[in-house]
C-alpha cells in the first residue's frame, strides 16, 4: 500500500518482534514536547529579572515578545529533531505516524509563537512612532541580528503557507518543506546574535544552543545528506506480480544484510529504476515474517502508475522497519481486522505469518472492496483461512452491500465489544468506522488504526 | 485545529505588519509628535543641568539614570522593554553608558530606532 500525501497506515505500541504484551497507549511524547517547549520560560523565570516584567503594557509586550521567541525557538528545534524519524521516537508516540502528527501540530504552534514574537516587540517601537515600528519590520544595515530573524520568519511563512494551504504533489511539497531547515538556520543565527536574556542567562543560552545544534544536525542527517548518513538495507527486485485493481506485488532479495520485521510493519523505500523517479515512499510489507520481502503497491498516482515498469534487478534502498500495527502487539487474541481496498496489505502480511503458535487467536477479517473487479489476494486469504480455521474471511463488496458499518459487523461477529479492532483503509472509511464503534460503546483503547499522515 | 490557529495568527501578523508599514507612509504627524521631540525643540532654559554626582545617586533598578554622550536619561521605566534585557542596563545605572550604548555592549551599535527611542527618556544635560 502506497501513501499519498495523506494515507492511512498504522498505530499501536512499538515492541520487539514477537513480544506480545498490549501496553497501554500512553502518549508521553506529547507531554515531553510540551514540557521541553515551555522550559525556556521556566529557565527565564528563575534566571532573569522578572519583577517588572509585566509591570506595564510596554514591559508586558517586551516580555511576551521574548517569551514567544524563546519558546517558539525551543519548539521549532524540537519539531526539527522529531523529523529525524528515529525508531526511538516510536516509544513515545504510539508509532512513527503519531510522531508526524505531533511534528505537524507543534510545527504549526511554533510558527504561531514566532509570528507573535515580532508583533509583541513592535509595541515599544510603536510608542516612538509608526516609522520606528515600520523600520523594526524592515531589514536594516545596522542590525544584522534582526535581519536574520526577519529572513528566517519570511521563509517560514512561505513554506508553511504551502504546507497548510496548498495541495501539491507529495514530492513537490516535500521539496518545499526542506526550506524549513534554512529558515531554522536563519532563526538560530538570529538567536545567537540578538543578545538580551540569551546573552546573560547562561542556562537559557545553553538549553537553546543544545536544542538548536541537535535540530541542525537532524537537518543535515535527515534532509541534506540522508543518502549518505541514514542506514538502509540494500535490496533488489526479484519478482513483480500483477493483481486485479491495478495492484502490483514486488518481491525483493537482499544484496547483503537481511531485514527482519513484524507483520504489519512498514518501510520507507527508494527504488532505483529507469522507470521511476528516485522518490522515498512508505509501504507496508505484504510478505510473511521470515519470508522473502514483499510489498504491495496500488496505482494511485503519477509515481505508482509506473511501478509495473520496474525490472528484475532494479535496486531498492529500504529504511525499516517502522510501526507496530500488528496483531501480535495486542494482548487480546480475539480480534477484528478491517481492510479497505489496498489497506489489506498489512493484514495480508499478518495472515501469511499465521502459524501453529497462533491457533489461540480468533480473528474475523473484513475485506471491503468497491466492486468485484477489485478482489486482489482473496483466493490466497481464503486458502489461509482453510488452514487456520481461527481466521474467518468476510468479503464485503460495497457496490452490492453499501459501505461496511458497525451494524453489519455486529451481525457477522458476535460480542464485538470483547474484541480488539484493527483498521487499515482510506482515512474517511477509518474515521467513520471509528466513530461508529465509539458510538456503539466500544472502548477507544480497543480500536487500533493504521494511520500515516505526512501532511 | 492547528490550521485554524495558524490562519488566525497569520491574519493578525499580516494585518498588524502591513498596518504599521502603511501607517508609517501615510501618518505624517506621528513624526512631528514623537521622533522630533529631541532636546533641540525644547526651550534652552528648560533643559536641566545635572552633575555626575547627582546621576550617581540614581543607581538602582527602580531609579536608574544613565549618561549617554553628555546627556542624562532616566531608564527605569524602559528597563524591561529593552530588547537587550534589563540586565544589560542595570550595571550602568548611575554611570556613564556612552561606550556601552555606542557599541551595544560590544556587539555593534544601536540602531537609529533605538536612538529615537532614547529621546523619550531624556532628563537633562550633564554639567560640564
Amino acid at each position: 500500500m502506497e501513501n499519498k500525501k495523506i494515507l492511512s497506515r498504522h498505530s499501536g505500541i512499538p515492541q520487539k518482534a514477537g513480544q506480545n504484551s498490549g501496553l497501554p497507549r500512553f502518549k508521553a511524547g506529547w507531554y515531553i514536547l510540551t514540557a521541553l517547549s515551555l522550559m525556556p520560560a521556566i529557565i527565564w523565570f528563575f534566571g532573569s529579572s522578572t519583577d517588572l516584567a509585566f509591570g506595564d503594557l510596554s514591559s508586558f509586550s517586551k516580555t511576551m515578545g521574548d517569551l514567544t521567541g524563546l519558546c517558539g525557538m525551543a519548539m521549532f528545534s524540537l519539531v526539527m529533531i522529531l523529523s529525524a524519524r528515529l525508531k526511538f521516537f516510536e516509544k513515545f508516540f504510539n508509532g512513527i505516524n503519531e510522531s508526524y502528527t505531533a511534528h505537524h501540530f507543534f510545527g504549526g504552534l511554533s510558527f504561531c509563537l514566532l509570528l507573535f514574537h515580532p508583533l509583541f516587540l513592535s509595541y515599544n517601537y510603536l510608542l516612538v512612532s509608526f516609522q520606528s515600528a515600520a523600520l523594526f519590520f524592515l531589514p536594516s544595515l545596522d542590525n544584522w541580528a534582526k535581519n536574520f530573524g526577519s529572513v528566517g520568519l519570511f521563509i517560514m511563512i512561505i513554506t508553511l503557507c504551502i504546507t497548510f494551504y496548498m495541495r501539491l504533489k507529495y514530492q513537490i511539497w516535500k521539496f518545499t518543506h526542506k526550506f524549513m531547515g534554512i529558515a531554522f538556520i536563519f532563526a538560530f543565527v538570529h538567536m545567537l546574535l540578538i543578545g538580551g536574556d540569551l546573552a546573560t542567562n547562561q542556562p537559557l543560552k545553553i538549553y537553546l544552543l543544545v536544542l538548536g545544534v541537535l535540530a541542525i544536525a537532524t537537518y543535515f542527517y535527515r534532509t541534506l545528506f540522508a543518502d549518505y548518513l541514514v542506514r538502509v538495507f540494500d535490496y533488489k527486485v526479484k519478482n513483480i506480480t500483477s493483481y486485479p485493481d491495478k495492484i502490483w506485488e514486488i518481491e525483493f532479495e537482499p544484496k547483503n544484510r537481511i531485514l527482519s520485521f513484524v507483520p504489519g510493519q512498514f518501510a520507507f523505500i527508494k527504488l532505483y529504476s529507469r522507470a521511476l523517479t528516485k522518490e522515498l515512499h512508505p509501504f507496508s510489507f505484504s510478505s510473511a515474517e521470515g519470508d522473502s520481502l514483499k510489498i504491495a503497491i496500488k496505482e494511485l498516482g503519477d509515481w505508482t502508475d509506473r511501478v509495473g515498469n520496474l525490472k528484475v534487478g532494479d535496486l531498492a534502498k529500504i529504511e525499516a522497519p517502522f510501526g507496530s500495527f500488528s496483531f501480535k502487539n495486542f494482548r487480546n487474541k480475539k480480534q477484528i481486522w478491517i481492510a479497505g481496498g489496498i489497506g489489506v496489505t498489512p493484514f495480508l502480511s499478518m495472515a501469511r505469518s499465521l502459524s501453529e503458535k497462533d491457533l489461540d487467536y480468533k480473528i474475523d477479517l473484513y475485506y471491503s472492496v468497491k466492486d468485484n473487479n477489485c478482489l486482489a489476494f482473496v483466493e490466497e486469504l481464503k486458502k489461509i483461512s482453510e488452514t487456520y480455521k481461527n481466521l474467518k474471511i468476510i468479503l464485503w463488496v460495497s457496490a452490492e452491500k453499501g459501505f461496511l458499518n458497525f451494524d453489519s459487523i455486529k451481525t457477522n461477529t458476535p460480542n464485538v465489544e470483547q474484541r480488539d479492532i484493527l483498521i487499515c483503509g482510506p482515512s474517511s472509511m477509518m474515521s467513520i468506522l471509528k466513530k461508529q464503534f465509539l458510538n456503539g460503546g466500544i472502548n477507544k483503547k480497543q480500536i487500533h488504526m493504521e494511520e500515516f499522515k505526512l501532511y | 485545529m492547528i490550521k485554524n490557529l495558524v490562519t488566525v495568527s497569520l491574519i493578525v501578523f499580516l494585518l498588524v505588519s502591513v498596518g504599521i508599514l502603511g501607517a508609517s507612509i501615510f501618518v505624517k504627524q506621528d513624526d512631528a509628535e514623537n521622533n522630533k521631540l529631541p532636546v533641540a525643540t525644547l526651550p534652552q532654559s528648560s533643559i536641566a543641568t545635572i552633575t555626575i554626582n547627582q546621576v550617581a545617586q540614581h543607581n538602582s533598578r527602580n531609579d536608574c539614570w544613565m549618561i549617554i554622550s553628555g546627556k542624562v536619561y532616566s531608564l527605569a521605566n524602559y528597563m524591561t522593554a529593552h530588547p537587550g534585557g534589563a540586565s544589560t542596563i542595570i550595571p550602568l545605572c548611575g554611570k556613564d553608558g556612552t561606550s556601552a550604548f555606542a557599541t551595544q555592549g560590544g556587539q555593534g551599535s544601536h540602531s537609529q530606532t533605538a536612538r529615537n527611542l532614547l529621546v523619550k527618556y531624556y532628563v537633562g544635560d550633564l554639567a560640564k
